[in-house]
């Protein structure tokens, strides 16, 4: 197993964490870090050491940060540097979560998750739109056989 | 014609959601989400709103109670099927209208003014408890599970 930590600025890690537990119940290997102003000294180390737990507990680590340029994102690259078996996703939205969460299995690499990861969350951003046609014959749908 | 494919029936309040497009349709197997429910049966919005959070290669269905009991059984093969409804008492009108229900998954039951709380998220009043006990007479195995990866809770907290 893949092992995952989900870091970001204020409480953006274990919200997102605690909407994962909601739809997918709770997950083994995968850590939250929060990164709040009043304890920004001991962000850094407090990152590496989940990075580090996961890699130890797993071989092998994604870090899912909440925005490219900010800190969460800015530690994480640098352990990615020096350790090797992270790999970092940026962007960090709830269906690429569950989607790599759902995907880790015993053949799965952190590099491939990732990718995933990032194709899922592409996937399901939109300017949703609703189009109600009272009129359409849903009939249509229905297989020839089979219901 | 063969049995249809029914992997699993849940009550759940919220019908097609998160829960069930993520986590329990992959689980499962299923191809054809069935919605049995008379009120989602007549209305499109809903029906839209549910095709939305549907996964990619899984069917929806929008069927109400007595449509589901007359067209069931021409279900093929191939579909995997995994039917959801709102109510004990719509599962029970299933179950006695002939579809072929051996597992029922009790999800969401939301809390609401005259029920009380049995288990984590599920409420019930005299009436859900009397129709669970008439699916229990008829065969129906029940369970208490929010979601796939959590521990099923006691069924027979559905009862007190």
């Amino acid at each position: 197993m893949v092992g995952f930590v989900l870091t970001g600025h204020g409480d953006f890690a274990p919200g997102l964490a605690s909407s994962v537990e909601m739809i997918a119940g709770p997950q083994p290997d995968f850590d939250t870090v929060a990164f709040h102003e009043d304890a920004a000294g001991e962000y850094p180390r407090l990152l590496a050491a989940a990075i580090t737990v996961a890699l130890e507990r797993c071989g092998s680590a994604v870090v899912f940060c909440d925005l490219m340029g900010g800190t969460p994102f800015n530690q994480a690259m640098l352990v990615s540097q020096a350790r090797p078996g992270v790999e970092v996703v940026v962007g960090t939205n709830l269906p690429m979560l569950l989607e790599a969460l759902m995907g880790r299995g015993d053949m799965s690499t952190a590099a491939g998750l990732a990718d995933e990861a990032v194709s899922a969350g592409m996937t399901s951003i939109a300017h949703a739109r609703l189009d109600v046609d009272e009129d359409a014959d849903d009939d249509e749908l229905f297989d020839a056989d089979g219901i | 014609m063969a049995e249809p494919n029914i992997l699993l029936t849940r009550i759940d309040n919220r019908l097609i959601h998160g829960q069930i497009a993520t986590q329990w349709a992959s689980t499962l197997g299923a191809n054809l989400l069935l919605v049995a429910n008379d009120e989602v049966a007549g209305n499109k919005m809903r029906q839209n709103l549910m095709n939305m959070a549907a996964p990619t290669g899984v069917d929806t269905r929008y069927f109400s109670i007595q449509k589901t009991i007359d067209i069931i059984h021409k279900a093929a093969p191939r579909q995997h099927i995994f039917i959801i409804v709102e109510s004990p008492a719509d599962a029970l009108r299933l179950v006695k209208g002939g579809v072929p229900i051996k597992k029922l998954n009790v999800g969401n039951m939301h809390m609401s003014e005259g029920k009380r709380q049995v288990a984590t998220t599920v409420a019930v009043d005299d009436a859900d408890v009397a129709a669970f006990h008439e699916l229990k007479d008829l065969g129906v195995e029940l369970q208490i599970q929010r979601v796939p990866s959590i521990a099923p809770e006691d069924p027979e907290k559905l009862f007190r």
